[in-house]
C-alpha cells in the first residue's frame, strides 16, 4: 500500500435519547460517497433497508456502498489499530461515545494509535429536551459537560419544538462556544470531510497530528487581541475547515462553514486555522491578518 | 428406617454458637450427609446416637464453632488478575502465602520494591498495591534506579493506572511516538493512566491473561477464600471479561474434591449487554441454572449499576459534591439502569444494585419506588451493593421500600481519614458505610469484601464494622458502630438472606448444611477489639474438615 493518509476519527457524542443512532443509520445509508465504518454502542438499535446489506455477521453489518457497522468492544483500541491497519482501510471512522460518557475521553483513543486522527467530536443533543436535562438531578452536569467537549452541536429534533429549536440554541450558546446546527446532510457531509480537529497547542505540540497530505495548518499567537471585524471578513472569504482557539477577546469555533464568535475573558491570542492542502496561502493568510491584529478594542 | 444413611459424625467443641437465636449455643452437633442433624450437648443428641452408628469427633474440643462465614461479594476473575502479582501495599494484608507488611511511605515502597525485583530473574516483575497518598509520586526514573535491568510494571491500588520503568518499556515496546503523544500517557514519567491504560493492558495482555498466570491466580483465590474461613461465596458479577471463559475456569479450579467452599453466582447484565440488549441477557440469565453444579450454580439474582468507582472518587456525589469539584460517572445512565431494572423486576429477579455514592443510591431508590408501583413485590430482596455514601433519610426509605444491604464496610477503614482531608469532607467521610442506621431501622446488611477491594477476611470486616476505626487510629462515626453480634451475623445468617439462601446456610440448626468455621478464639470473649486477631483453624465444609495450612 502506497497510501500514507490517516485514516480520520470522528467521534459522535451525546446522551440517551439525542439521536445518535438516527444520525448514525442516516450516515449508513447515505450517499456521501464514502466508505464509512461505523462503531456503535447498541448494534441492537441499528436498523438498515435490508436491502442495502450486504453482509450480516455476528457484530458487524457491511453495506453494498462500501459502509460498515460494528459493535464497539470493550478493547476499542484495539478494534481502532485493527481497522487503521487493514490493507484497505475505511476512508472514515466514526466511534459512538456512550450516552453515558465524556466524548473527550473517547477522543483521546484517536491519539495513541499510528495511522489515526481525530477529525472532530460532534455532540447530538435533543432539542426537545435540552432544557430539561441539563438540569436534571442524577444526569444535568454530565448532559452539560458532554455539551461542553463537542467541537460541534448538532440540535437534533428541532421539528418537535414550537420554536424550531431556538430556546434549546439560547440553553447551548451558554455552555459552549462551538458551532451549533441541525443534520443536514450539508453538515454530515462536512463531518465526514476528514479535516482534522483543531487540538489545544499542547496536545498538538506532543503528536505530529497534521503530517498530512490533504489538509495544512497555521497556529497563530499574538500579545494584543485581534480585531473582530477584519477577522469575520476573512472567515467568512476563505475556504478553512476548522479553526479555533481565543482572539484574544473571544473565543472562536469553526467547523465546515459554520463559526462562532463568542465574546469571553481577554488573554493572548492563540489560533489554530486548518484548510485543505493548497487552498489557503498561509503566508498570505497571516499578512491578511497583521492588520488585524493592529486592534481596536471594542 | 432407612439402612442406606451413612454413619452420622458428632462434632465436639468448646462452644459451638449458632447464631440462632432461638437456640443459640452447644458443645456438641450431630452431622449426617453433610446436613446438620441437630446441636446440643452429647446428652442432649442422644435421641440420635441412640438409634444411629455414630462416632464422635473431638479434634476441636478446644476450639469454637461458628456457621460457615459468608461472602456474598467477591470477584473471582478480578482477582485472578492480581493474585500473581507480588503485593506492596499501603496497609497490611494478610495472604495464605504471605503476610504483606505495610509500606506508608515514599522511600519505603522504593525500598521494599528494591528488594523484592533484583532477584537475578529477568522475567518481569509485577506489583499491585501503589497508592500515591501514601507512596506520593513514584516515577520511571526512580523505579530505573531501583531496579535497572528487570522490567517492573507497578499496578496502582485502584487498578486504573500503571507505571513502568525502561526496562518494562522496552521490553513491550512501548516507546514509540504515536504512544510518546498520547495524552494520558507519560513516558518520560512511565505513566499509562485512562485510555492510556488500554495501551498498556494490550501489551501486558499476554502474560496476565495467559493461562499460567491466570490459572495461578485462580489457585490463589481458592487458596484466599478457604484462608478467610469461607465456606460459601457469591461472585457477584459473572460476565465481566468473558462469560464462558470465567465459568471454563471455574469448572477447572473449582473442582468438588479440591474445593472447600461453594460458589453463588450473579451474572453481571451490564458486562453481558456488551451491545445494549438486555432482553437479550434476561433469556440468557434464565438459562444459566441449567449449568448448576452442586458447589457451582446460579439462581435469580443479576448485578446492575449506577456509580462509579469508590476507590476512584468516581463515585457520584450529591451537594455540596467533592471538595476539589470534579464529578463522579455513572456506569449506567438512569434511562438504561431503569430499562434493566425493570426487565428483571418483573420477572421477579433479585436485583443487586452497585450503588458508592448517595446519588447512585438515590438512583437506586427512585427506581425502586417507580417499580413497586408497577409491579408491588414483597420480599424482592433488592440489595444495594457496596453503599459507600449514603443519607439517614435514604437509609429509612431503604426500610420503606424493603431494600437490602451489602457492604464494604472496609472502605471506611482503608478511605475515611484520606477521603476526609482529600475527598469529601470529615462528615462524610467518617459517615460512610452507616451499618447503625441500617440497624435501627431493622434492615438487614451483608458484609463483603468485593475483592481485591478489600481483603477477603469476614473477621477483619466485622472488626471494622464493630469498631470503626480507620487505618489512621481513629475511630470514626460513634452512631453507626454496630454491636458485636450484628457485626458476625453479617458475615453469616444476613450474608446468605442476600444471597437467598438463608434457609440452607448461615446459621447452624437441624437441616441446614454443615459448614462451619472453626476458630482458635472465641469472638463473644474477645469482643469487638479482638475480632481481626482470632486465628481460624480451617473449615468443615458439607460435614469435612479442611484445616488450613500455613
Amino acid at each position: 500500500m502506497t497510501r500514507a493518509l490517516p485514516l480520520p476519527l470522528t467521534i459522535l457524542g451525546g446522551y440517551l435519547g439525542a439521536g445518535k443512532t438516527t444520525l448514525i443509520n442516516r450516515l449508513l445509508a447515505g450517499a456521501h460517497g464514502k466508505r464509512l465504518t461505523v462503531l456503535v454502542n447498541d448494534f441492537g438499535a441499528i436498523n438498515i433497508d435490508a436491502g442495502l446489506i450486504a453482509e450480516h455477521k455476528g457484530d458487524t453489518i457491511s453495506l453494498a456502498n462500501g459502509c460498515a457497522c460494528c459493535q464497539l468492544q470493550d478493547d476499542a483500541l484495539k478494534q481502532l489499530q485493527t481497522l487503521a491497519a487493514l490493507e484497505t482501510p475505511p476512508d472514515h471512522v466514526l466511534v459512538e461515545a456512550s450516552g453515558a460518557g465524556e466524548p473527550a475521553r473517547l477522543a483521546y483513543l484517536g491519539y495513541g494509535v499510528s495511522g489515526l486522527q481525530l477529525a472532530g467530536v460532534y455532540v447530538a443533543i435533543d432539542a426537545e429536551t435540552i432544557a430539561a436535562k441539563r438540569h436534571d438531578k442524577f444526569t444535568g452536569k454530565l448532559v452539560q459537560r458532554q455539551i461542553m467537549q463537542a467541537d460541534y452541536c448538532l440540535l437534533t429534533k428541532t421539528d418537535l419544538t414550537a420554536d424550531a429549536g431556538a430556546a434549546a440554541r439560547d440553553a447551548l450558546i451558554t455552555l459552549t462556544a462551538a458551532p451549533i446546527g441541525e443534520p443536514t446532510d450539508e453538515v454530515l457531509a462536512d463531518m465526514l470531510s476528514g479535516a482534522p480537529s483543531p487540538l489545544p497547542k499542547s496536545a498538538a505540540a506532543a503528536a505530529p497530528l497534521y503530517a498530512d497530505t490533504l489538509f495544512d495548518s497555521f497556529t497563530l499567537t499574538a500579545d494584543a487581541p485581534l480585531n473582530i471585524e477584519k477577522l469575520t471578513a476573512l472567515l467568512d472569504t476563505l475556504p478553512l475547515v476548522r479553526a479555533k482557539g481565543h482572539t484574544g477577546t473571544h473565543r472562536l469555533q469553526l467547523v465546515g462553514n459554520r463559526y462562532t464568535l463568542i465574546e469571553a475573558e481577554t488573554r493572548p491570542a492563540e489560533l489554530v486555522f486548518i484548510a485543505e492542502k493548497g487552498t489557503v496561502d498561509w503566508g498570505v493568510f497571516e499578512k491578511h491578518l497583521s492588520p488585524a491584529m493592529v486592534a481596536t478594542r471594542t | 428406617m432407612s439402612k442406606n444413611l451413612s454413619e452420622i459424625t458428632v462434632f465436639t467443641a468448646k462452644a459451638i454458637h449458632t447464631m440462632e437465636p432461638s437456640h443459640p449455643h452447644g458443645t456438641a452437633i450431630a452431622v449426617r450427609d453433610g446436613e446438620i442433624l441437630e446441636l446440643g450437648t452429647l446428652d442432649t443428641l442422644k435421641p440420635w446416637l441412640a438409634r444411629y452408628p455414630h462416632k464422635i469427633d473431638a479434634r476441636f474440643a478446644d476450639k469454637v464453632l461458628l456457621p460457615g462465614f459468608i461472602d456474598p461479594h467477591l470477584h473471582p476473575s478480578m482477582a485472578a488478575v492480581i493474585l500473581p502479582m507480588q503485593f506492596i501495599t499501603a496497609l497490611e494484608w494478610d495472604l495464605p502465602w504471605e503476610k504483606v507488611p505495610a509500606t506508608q511511605t515514599h522511600e519505603a515502597y522504593l525500598k521494599r520494591l528494591t528488594g523484592l525485583a533484583n532477584t537475578g530473574d529477568s522475567t518481569p516483575f509485577f506489583t499491585w498495591g501503589y497508592h500515591r497518598n501514601w507512596h506520593g509520586n513514584v516515577t520511571r526514573t526512580q523505579l530505573d534506579a531501583a531496579c535497572p535491568d528487570r522490567p517492573v510494571i507497578v499496578w496502582h491500588r485502584s487498578f486504573h493506572e500503571v507505571i513502568m520503568n525502561s526496562a518494562a518499556i522496552a521490553h513491550f515496546d512501548l516507546d514509540t511516538d504515536e504512544i510518546g503523544g498520547h495524552p494520558q500517557i507519560n513516558l518520560a514519567d512511565g505513566l499509562f493512566y485512562e485510555n492510556g491504560l488500554r495501551v498498556a493492558i494490550n501489551a501486558l495482555n499476554p502474560i496476565i491473561m495467559s493461562p499460567e498466570v491466570f490459572g495461578l491466580g485462580m489457585q490463589r483465590l481458592k487458596q484466599v477464600t478457604h484462608f478467610g474461613g469461607h465456606t460459601t461465596v457469591g461472585d457477584m458479577g459473572i460476565g465481566i471479561f468473558n462469560f464462558d471463559l470465567e465459568w471454563q475456569a471455574a469448572q477447572m479450579v473449582f473442582t468438588p474434591d479440591s474445593t472447600p467452599f461453594r460458589v453463588h453466582y450473579t451474572p453481571n447484565v451490564l458486562a453481558l449487554a456488551h451491545d445494549g440488549d438486555f432482553s437479550r441477557v434476561l433469556a440468557e440469565v434464565k438459562e444459566y441454572p441449567k449449568l448448576n453444579s452442586d458447589n457451582l450454580f446460579f439462581t435469580d439474582h443479576a448485578k446492575l449499576f449506577t456509580d462509579g468507582a469508590f476507590f476512584s472518587q468516581l463515585m457520584m456525589v450529591g451537594a455540596p459534591g467533592y471538595l476539589d469539584g470534579h464529578e463522579g460517572e455513572w456506569l449506567m445512565v438512569p434511562e438504561r439502569f431503569e430499562e434493566a431494572a425493570r426487565l428483571f423486576w418483573h420477572e421477579g429477579f433479585k436485583v443487586h444494585v452497585h450503588c458508592t455514592g448517595d446519588m447512585g443510591l438515590e438512583l437506586a431508590l427512585d427506581t425502586l419506588e417507580k417499580l413497586q408501583a408497577e409491579k408491588p413485590r414483597f420480599n424482592h430482596r433488592w440489595t444495594i451493593e457496596h453503599f459507600g455514601l449514603s443519607t439517614p433519610e435514604q437509609v429509612r426509605r431503604m426500610a420503606d421500600l424493603g431494600a437490602i444491604a451489602s457492604v464494604n464496610v472496609y472502605y471506611l477503614h482503608e478511605l475515611s481519614a484520606i477521603y476526609a482531608q482529600d475527598g469529601i469532607g470529615t462528615e462524610r467521610a467518617h459517615n460512610m458505610a452507616r451499618l447503625g442506621t441500617l440497624k435501627r431501622n431493622q434492615i438487614p446488611f451483608a458484609l463483603h469484601s468485593d475483592y481485591t477491594m478489600a481483603p477477603a477476611l469476614p473477621l477483619n470486616s466485622a472488626w471494622v464494622a464493630a469498631t470503626r476505626q480507620n487505618e489512621a487510629g481513629e475511630v470514626v462515626g460513634l452512631h453507626e458502630i454496630v454491636p458485636l453480634e450484628d457485626a458476625l451475623k453479617a458475615i453469616t445468617i444476613d450474608a446468605a438472606y442476600v444471597l437467598g439462601l438463608e434457609h440452607e446456610i448461615g446459621t447452624l440448626r437441624a437441616g441446614k448444611r454443615a459448614d462451619f468455621t472453626v476458630l482458635e478464639q472465641d469472638p463473644f470473649e474477645v469482643g469487638a477489639a479482638g475480632l481481626k486477631d482470632i486465628e481460624i483453624w480451617g473449615t468443615v465444609f458439607g460435614g469435612a474438615a479442611h484445616k488450613i495450612d500455613r
